[in-house]
């Protein structure tokens, strides 16, 4: 008695298993023995875990603003609880309460195939760019600007990126130089295991006013080796509106394109609060409409680079979203899921909407009471010590658990 | 058991015998059978006139699936049929083996994932050493190895 067969069932039937564990147990499921240590670590699991957390749409990562908490939301289909969160790491260390009170703060910029940038502002130090792997529970700390450097002003632009055929993960900061009386922007691009950030040049053809805007809504698309973002441009009319802009970020060959590219109808400054992401592989575009319809769309271009598979996917009336949130009616989006319900992020609290009951649920766990950001992990064992290898300009740390104590 | 069932239910349905490994025979309607990938490719084999032999399952296992299989196919609403699978799977971790390996034998992909997901809410939130305990598995790193791992995973042994 006591003794159980589980562990010697087949590979793949352990793998299916893994695969519905929490991916912050399987982690620890690496620990049990060595067999389950060369399952998980075996790519055909990795493999397998990448499409079962896609397919169910399993993984979020969220940050809890206030306390710097990172945490795993995971939505596992067939089971009882419609979601489970569960503490990755009290990120770095606790900030002296003096960094606080000089609004001290963690920020989510994009997370790319497993790999996460966190920018860290501190107003009594220097701000630094973190790249971690949260089920690794890994992170470095990319070097930061060097102190000769007066004439240049940190932009708040960073992100990471990889590029599919040389298999590198690269980082990507801005910074602007004075130039007589106007700024340049410049861009810089750190290639992970390689120890310095190269100067790549100027970044062509855009107005530095248009680049602080677009930190306002981060690098969350990245598809195909590419970052897509929206630049907000002014049309210099009479109207002096903004206009937004596709703007790419080739990885491979490190080079800028603004794409105009709009959705139809989306020709003027129709939309408000507009934002990207990306779903199944493909980009979308959500944004408010107040000028036509009234509502809140997203957008999906079904075929990459194809003006005309622009497809509206999903709509919500506004007249309805005001009824549910009477006071303040805008909300971001954190995910959209397979079936067409969304994630969404109002007022630092964290709701699910059904889009066919058309119901916003608010997800309940007491650790996320505070404000968060949360943002679609793609969840990678890839260990961060093998990709930076012997990079001694970044030493490979671990996150805190505080829970284990 | 079975066979007798679905005799007097109606005499059109076309029934199936399967054989456990222990020459035990179950009868089972085709419909319900058919869930089974298995089952269904040995029928088109040309089996279904005869007992239907399946090598790997036992007959204390055969009758559970069996008792899944008629309920899965018996109309029941998606509620009940929710409840009951939950107490299905209810099971000792010695019989979750054993079914685990018939529904993958079997290739019965609904049930094979309602068994992951019970083991898989076993494992949820534990600690290595509760996992170890649970399932029995013995720790076989070496203490240089074990010493490796704590420091590698130091947050997970604080």
């Amino acid at each position: 008695m006591g003794c159980c067969y589980i562990s010697r069932l087949p590979d793949h039937i352990l793998m299916t298993i893994f695969c519905k564990v929490p991916i912050t147990t399987v982690a620890e499921c690496r620990y049990v023995c060595k067999s389950w240590i060369d399952i998980l670590s075996h790519p055909i699991f990795a493999n397998t875990f990448k499409q079962s957390t896609t397919s169910t749409g399993a993984t979020s990562l969220v940050l809890c603003v206030k306390t710097d908490d990172l945490y795993f939301l995971e939505f596992p289909q067939g089971s009882e609880s419609p979601f489970s969160l569960n503490l990755v790491a009290e990120f770095v260390k606790r900030p002296p309460p003096e960094a606080l009170e000089h609004n001290h703060r963690l920020r989510f910029v994009n997370s790319c195939n497993g790999l996460v940038c966190v920018r860290e502002v501190n107003p009594l130090r220097d701000s630094f760019i973190h790249i971690l792997n949260p089920v690794t529970r890994e992170y470095i700390t990319l070097p930061p600007f060097e102190e000769e450097r007066e004439r240049h002003i940190a932009v708040d632009l960073c992100g990471i990126g990889f590029s599919p055929k040389t298999n590198q993960f690269k980082a990507i900061r801005f910074f602007a130089e004075l130039n007589d009386l106007s700024y340049d922007l410049n861009c810089e691009v750190y290639t992970l295991g390689t120890g310095t950030w190269r100067n790549i040049g100027l970044v062509p053809e855009l107005d530095m006013a248009d680049w602080i805007c677009a930190d306002y809504f981060s690098f969350e698309a990245f598809v195909n080796g590419f970052f897509h973002w929206l630049i907000l441009t002014r049309d210099h009319t009479e109207y002096d509106r903004f206009i937004p802009s596709l703007c790419t970020f080739d990885f491979e060959s490190e080079k800028f394109e603004t794409m105009w590219m709009p959705p139809p109808e989306i020709d003027d400054d129709t939309y408000q609060y507009p934002g990207l992401g990306v779903f199944n592989n493909s980009i979308y575009f959500a944004g408010y409409d107040f000028c036509h319809e009234e509502s809140y769309q997203i957008w999906l271009m079904r075929e990459y680079g194809v003006v005309e598979s622009w497809t509206k996917i999903l709509v919500i009336e506004l007249d309805w979203a005001r009824k549910c949130f009477p006071y303040d009616f805008c909300f971001i989006l954190a995910k959209l899921f397979e079936n067409g319900d969304l994630l969404l992020l109002h007022q630092g609290d964290t709701f699910l909407y059904n889009s066919r009951s058309k119901i916003f649920t608010k997800l309940d766990a007491p650790e996320i009471k505070s404000s968060i950001r949360a943002i679609v992990h793609e969840p990678s064992f890839v260990s961060l010590k093998a990709i930076v290898k012997d990079d001694s300009s970044c030493e490979v740390r671990k996150l805190n658990c505080r829970g284990a104590n | 058991m079975a066979s007798s069932e679905s005799t007097t239910t109606s005499t059109t349905t076309k029934v199936l015998r399967l054989k456990s490994s222990d020459n035990e025979i179950f009868g089972v309607e085709e419909k319900a059978a058919l869930q089974s990938e298995t089952i269904k490719s040995l029928a088109e084999d040309g089996y279904s006139e005869d007992v239907i032999p399946l090598f790997n399952v036992e007959k204390k296992t055969l009758a559970k699936i069996v008792e899944w299989l008629n309920k899965h196919a018996s109309g029941s609403s998606k509620e009940e049929l929710k409840r009951w699978d939950a107490d299905f799977v209810d099971v000792d971790k010695d019989v979750l083996y054993d079914l685990l390996l018939a529904s993958n034998y079997l290739n019965i992909e609904v049930l094979l994932h309602q068994l992951a997901q019970k083991v898989a809410d076993m494992i949820k939130g534990k600690k290595p050493e509760e996992i170890r305990q649970l399932f029995g598995i013995k720790n076989d790193f070496t203490p240089e190895e074990e010493a490796e791992i704590r420091r590698e995973n130091a947050w997970a042994f604080e």
